[in-house]
């Protein structure tokens, strides 16, 4: 404590020092502040007094100025006469009409005192004048659409009737925007290609070639601008009075706020009955639809694509569509009041769907004329061998899948591609591209099913003929398209859809790209965008099922075709002609059998060109980097001779040893005739259908083929009364068909059963006592010797 | 006893291609069947199908020629025409006589004994009536079936005639000959005809094309050019409507045609995969199509949509309330195949309706096995309720 008390002894001298010297200073501030206060009061005394001695004048100045504002006014109305008349000469009628405007009501307030009611009926003399020059101004043939509008302001502030005023509105823009189109439409092949550069446009065009933007421009600024700006202006005067407009309508404010006509245009409404509105609105809507129509439908012409789609720069139309798309958006007022946006919006999406439709369409078109071509000059041609026919078949199919490989993955994916990476507004947005590329996705799925829609139409039989029927193209047509649609199903279009998704989908967003795989007919793996995988399937699943059916009506037709030549043989009375002179029993085969197995032997040439054997199936199976056509006509033609000698060997002594096998008979149909055997073996035997699924490949065809050519042979035998020779002869030609026919077919089973049948159909329609021939006999008829 | 989805079978022991319904009885389901062999005497079985007992009883007649086609008489149950191939060594001849079957009140008796043999062994014999013979190539005789017992048609390779019989029926003359052998040659010959029932007209098939003639002025009323791709070789006009026609062919392929415009078919059905051979629509429902094939398989389909019953089931569409639930429980019949039948082993060549109960068919394959079915029961009341 002590140590504390020392160390700060000085502080506690000063502390004391301070308060003595405030103590001193407190006593002197007291009187100070009574003073102050007596001060004040005295002051605010002397003020009180002034004020009461100048209130009086002050009332007296507010009074007269007063007066000489309502002076002012009068004099103003009085004067009013003349300075309409003023204006009158002068034609301002503007002018004339808003101190009209402005005085009306205030005249009319007034018009029980004679001198306001002389000047009124003097001044409503005169505007009648001025509404008249009016009129005249609007309906002469030279003014435009803003001066018709300035007119209808000036008419509506002068109270003319509305309804009427509307129709002559209507009527009198209706002729002038017609007359702008028309005239707009003549002079646009006209402008100078330098326009746009006067324009205001901040599109730097160069190339004058782009005419189409040009027009377009010239016809947005001419046209449209005014177009708006009318629908703008009757919407307001006539359709929609908002409120404040009638708020500002009072004469004196809204006139002195906008000393502008084009601002006037704002404040300026009617008011008609609602009825009377809906009949106005109803020929209004009538005139700017139709208007609006013709208007899109030169756009339209603009948009048009040209002939040869390959020509096509999508870059001058998405431009187009762009300012469309602009025009549009200037386009407020059109927009309410008939959805010109949306409209604008329409002509988009068709393009974009027509932009499709014609790549993808003329696609279509080609191809079909390419086959057309082909079944023409099938007929026609004359081929010196038919080692060349069958080259030029080959290549036939293998030129026409390049070809349209290519065009879709390099022409079209081109054009659409440039569709997309054109840097425009219109594409922008991500889903603009996206609902692009969808509507695309979706034509080209369309087109996949037209080609092989017309595919199937072409080869599909008509029933009943046209009454000028057309020939029908060579069944090798329909051996070609199938083999084709097959291609189109195992590679192509996994193929193009690849190249298609790699292209388009994904330079966007990666996370879109699930990358599906889709595996090809070889084994090869794809991998496609999510969006495009379901198409894919779907189309590579149709393309197969169709190839199927159209082989299956390849089958039918040749089948039919070979069927016909039996038609014939074997009634007595062809046998009549050739039983006078000849032994009693057959001593050659058939002729019209050798015709058919030659035929055979064509189409089986046919189908070995196109599907191959199994061996280069296995080929393909390996190598399938590229189209397989192109492996597989070329390994075709190398290995063509050799596989067709190959069957033959393996039929021969595949036939020697069965015959060793069954020493007694090669032919073992004709031995037994007893009916319930037949019936037996009938009961084992698979019911065999015979136009029915045909495989595909080789095997398949030839199978399918002769079911149809032995059915037929069955049914035909049936139909007919044997004699013993026919019997006889017979035998022998299924014996020969037997030798012939084995080497197309993997099972013999059917073969064996149908033979079968025939001989007991055969045996059964024989008038005579059957008297089977030996079967060394029928051996060496039939082997030809 | 509940036989439904049951068929009676009836073997002939005799190949066979042609069968018919009896037309005119109306009591019982009787149909005509003449087998065809070359190798022993031939026989006219009269097949009458007892629906309560499901079972097949049945006469036969000696018929010594081979049968290729048969049409029985649509006013009296006795008669019937048989079209037939004679052959010598050298060539055959097809021919036509009209028969009467005499015997049946030995039928009656049969049944009112009780205990008759489930197959008659006596061979009866049959009355002659008459016999044409005229071009030697008779294919198919048609009766008017307006039941008009003074005209008939027969069909030749080449020709058709028009016979009047006279007033005992006891004899017939051509009174009209129609010519189709002026065109070519090489072309094959009439394939079937049938007589329309609702005008004297007769179509008749040949080649690929479908033709109609009028009896009265033997003009061409119609022509179907083409309308098969191979040979047609069954008709049937529809019984309950005008001016529709059905046709099948060698392409496997049945058309309905509106003859007022046949550019282009009504509908078609390709269920079969071999030549169609016969077709019949149902005399009371004609929504209800037999086609029969040399696939071995009968086929029932229903094609309500072409018939005269489509316009009735529009009109339910439109009722609502309970009447329409309970068909919606029910379904309306709908186009396409009932079913199809494949009790045959061997060729289909001839399917018919019964002349009395609307839901029973009869068809016939060519192994003499005559198979009589009816319609399945969901179908049946699919259409009459």
């Amino acid at each position: 404590m002590k140590t504390l008390v020392y160390e700060n002894y000085n502080k506690f001298i000063s502390a004391t020092d301070t308060i003595r010297k405030m103590k001193s200073n407190v006593e002197s501030m007291e009187s100070e502040m009574d003073q102050l206060s007596k001060s004040i009061s005295n002051i605010s005394n002397v003020t009180s007094l002034v004020n009461d001695a100048l209130g009086p004048k002050r009332e007296k100045i507010r009074q007269l100025t007063g007066v000489h504002d309502l002076l002012k006014k009068i004099q103003f109305i009085f004067e009013l006469p003349t300075r309409l008349k003023l204006c009158l000469d002068q034609e301002s009628y503007a002018q004339a009409v808003r101190y009209y405007a402005k005085t009306s009501r205030l005249l009319e307030h007034y018009r029980s005192l004679s001198v306001f009611s002389s000047i009124e009926s003097e001044c409503k003399e005169i505007i009648d004048k001025v509404s008249k020059k009016i009129r005249e101004n609007m309906t002469s043939e030279n003014a435009t659409g803003s001066e018709i509008t300035d007119c209808i302001v000036l008419l509506i502030s002068l109270k003319e009737p509305p309804q009427q005023l509307a129709k002559e509105y209507l009527d009198l823009q209706e002729t002038v925007l017609s007359k702008l189109l028309v005239a707009t439409i003549d002079e646009m092949p006209k402008i100078p290609a330098d326009y746009l550069l006067k324009s205001s446009e901040d599109y730097q065009l160069t190339t004058s070639d782009e005419r189409a933007i040009i027009e377009l421009t010239y016809l947005n600024e001419k046209f449209l601008k005014e177009l708006n700006k009318f629908v703008e202006s009757f919407n307001g005067f006539f359709l929609q009075p908002p409120k404040e407009c009638r708020d500002t309508k009072s004469p004196g404010k809204s006139p002195a706020k906008s000393p502008k006509n084009n601002d006037l245009i704002r404040y300026v409404s009617t008011t008609l009955d609602v009825e009377v509105k809906e009949l106005v609105r109803k020929e209004f809507l009538e005139f700017i639809g139709a208007i609006t129509s013709e208007y899109l439908t030169i756009v339209d012409g603009l948009l048009e694509f040209p002939n040869n789609i390959l020509d096509f720069k999508p870059e001058t139309h998405i431009k187009l569509l762009n300012k469309l798309n602009f025009a549009a958006l200037s386009c407020a007022s059109l927009s309410s009041v008939i959805k010109f946006d949306e409209r604008i919006k329409e002509v988009i999406s068709t393009w974009e769907t027509g932009i499709g439709k014609r790549l993808f369409g003329n696609a279509e078109k080609e191809l079909i004329e390419k086959f057309v071509e082909f079944s023409e000059k099938q007929k026609t041609k004359v081929f010196s061998s038919s080692q060349q026919r069958f080259k030029y078949v080959q290549t036939f199919v293998l030129d026409t899948e390049t070809w349209l490989t290519t065009y879709l993955t390099k022409d079209c994916l081109r054009i659409i591609k440039e569709c997309v990476k054109t840097e425009v507004p219109m594409f922008e947005n991500k889903d603009d591209v996206e609902k692009f590329l969808k509507k695309i996705q979706a034509e080209f799925r369309e087109f996949w099913y037209s080609i092989i829609n017309s595919m199937m139409k072409y080869v599909s039989p008509i029933n009943p003929y046209p009454i000028n029927p057309q020939d029908p193209p060579p069944p090798i047509t329909s051996l070609i398209m199938s083999r084709m649609l097959l291609d189109f199903g195992e590679i192509i279009v996994t193929q193009v859809y690849t190249s298609f998704s790699d292209r388009l989908y994904t330079s966007r967003d990666n996370r879109n790209r699930f990358a599906i795989d889709v595996y090809g007919g070889y084994g090869e793996r794809h991998s496609i965008s999510k969006e495009l995988a379901q198409d894919v399937r779907e189309i590579v699943g149709v393309c197969k099922d169709i190839a199927q059916r159209i082989l299956e009506r390849y089958v039918e037709i040749v089948g039919n075709r070979i069927s016909m030549n039996i038609r014939g043989i074997y009634t007595m009375k062809s046998s009549i002609t050739n039983l006078t002179d000849v032994p009693s029993r057959p001593t050659s085969v058939s002729k019209i059998w050798n015709v058919i197995i030659t035929e055979l032997t064509l189409i089986e040439k046919e189908v070995v060109m196109l599907y191959g054997t199994e061996e280069e199936n296995n080929l393909d199976d390996q190598d399938s980097n590229s189209l397989p056509s192109t492996d597989q006509n070329s390994t075709a033609n190398q290995d063509n001779s050799n596989t067709i000698r190959a069957p033959y060997a393996h039929s021969n002594s595949s036939y020697s040893s069965i015959n060793s096998n069954r020493p007694k008979s090669s032919n073992p149909f004709f031995a037994s005739f007893t009916h319930l055997t037949s019936h037996i073996d009938k009961l084992f035997s698979d019911r065999i259908e015979i136009f029915g699924i045909v495989e595909i490949g080789k095997p398949g065809i030839m199978m399918g083929v002769i079911k149809i050519l032995l059915k037929a042979w069955i049914e035909t035998v049936r139909m007919q009364t044997l004699t013993n020779k026919i019997f006889q002869q017979i035998q022998v030609d299924s014996e020969f068909v037997r030798l012939k026919l084995w080497k197309y077919i993997e099972d013999e089973r059917i073969l064996n059963t149908m033979l079968q049948e025939l001989a007991s159909s055969a045996f059964r329609r024989c008038a005579e006592d059957p008297l089977p021939l030996e079967n060394t006999i029928i051996e060496q008829i039939a082997g030809g010797l | 006893m509940d036989n439904e989805g049951r068929s009676c079978v009836y073997g002939l022991r005799h190949q066979a291609r042609c069968l018919t319904a009896v037309i005119a009885e109306t009591e019982q389901n009787k149909f005509l069947v003449g087998s065809q062999t070359l190798k022993r005497d031939n026989e006219i079985h009269l097949i009458n199908f007892n629906e309560d007992e499901f079972e097949i009883t049945s006469t036969i007649y000696q018929h010594l020629e081979e049968v290729w086609d048969i049409a029985a008489c649509p006013a009296k149950s006795d008669l019937f025409f048989t079209c037939y191939k004679t052959f010598d060594s050298i060539s055959s001849r097809t021919k036509a006589k009209l028969w009467r079957m005499n015997n049946s009140d030995v039928i009656s008796e049969d049944f009112e004994k009780g205990s008759r043999p489930p197959r008659s062994t006596s061979h009866l014999p049959l009355e002659c009536i008459f016999e044409i013979k005229e071009d030697d190539t008779i294919k198919k005789v048609l009766w008017d079936p307006k039941k008009d017992l003074t005209k008939f048609v027969s069909i030749h390779d080449s020709s058709l005639r028009i016979w009047e019989f006279d007033e005992q029926m006891t004899s017939a003359k051509t009174s009209h000959t129609v010519d189709f052998s002026s065109m070519n040659e090489s072309l094959p010959p009439l394939t079937t005809g049938v007589w329309n029932p609702h005008q004297p007209e007769v179509a008749i098939g040949k080649e690929c094309y479908v033709q109609g003639l009028d009896l009265r002025s033997q003009s061409q009323t119609f022509n179907i050019n083409g309308a098969h791709s191979v040979l047609v070789h069954a008709l049937d006009y529809n019984p309950n409507k005008p001016y529709q026609i059905a046709s099948a062919g060698d392409d496997c392929k049945i058309r309905f045609w509106d003859l007022r415009n046949t550019t282009n078919c009504l509908k078609q059905i390709s269920d079969h995969t071999h030549w169609v051979w016969a077709i019949a629509y149902n005399r009371f429902h004609d929504q209800l199509f037999l086609s029969s094939s040399s696939d071995c398989q009968v086929n029932l389909q229903s094609i309500v949509s072409i018939s005269s019953g489509a316009f009735q089931y529009d009109e339910r569409e439109n009722d609502d309330g309970s009447e329409y639930e309970y068909h919606d429980q029910l379904g309306k019949p709908t186009d396409g195949l009932v079913r199809a039948y494949d009790q045959h082993e061997d060729s289909v060549y001839a399917v018919a309706w019964s002349a009395c109960d609307p839901w029973v068919f009869c068809s016939l394959s060519y192994d003499g096995r005559a198979v009589i079915n009816r319609v399945p029961k969901e179908e049946k009341y699919k259409i009459i309720l």
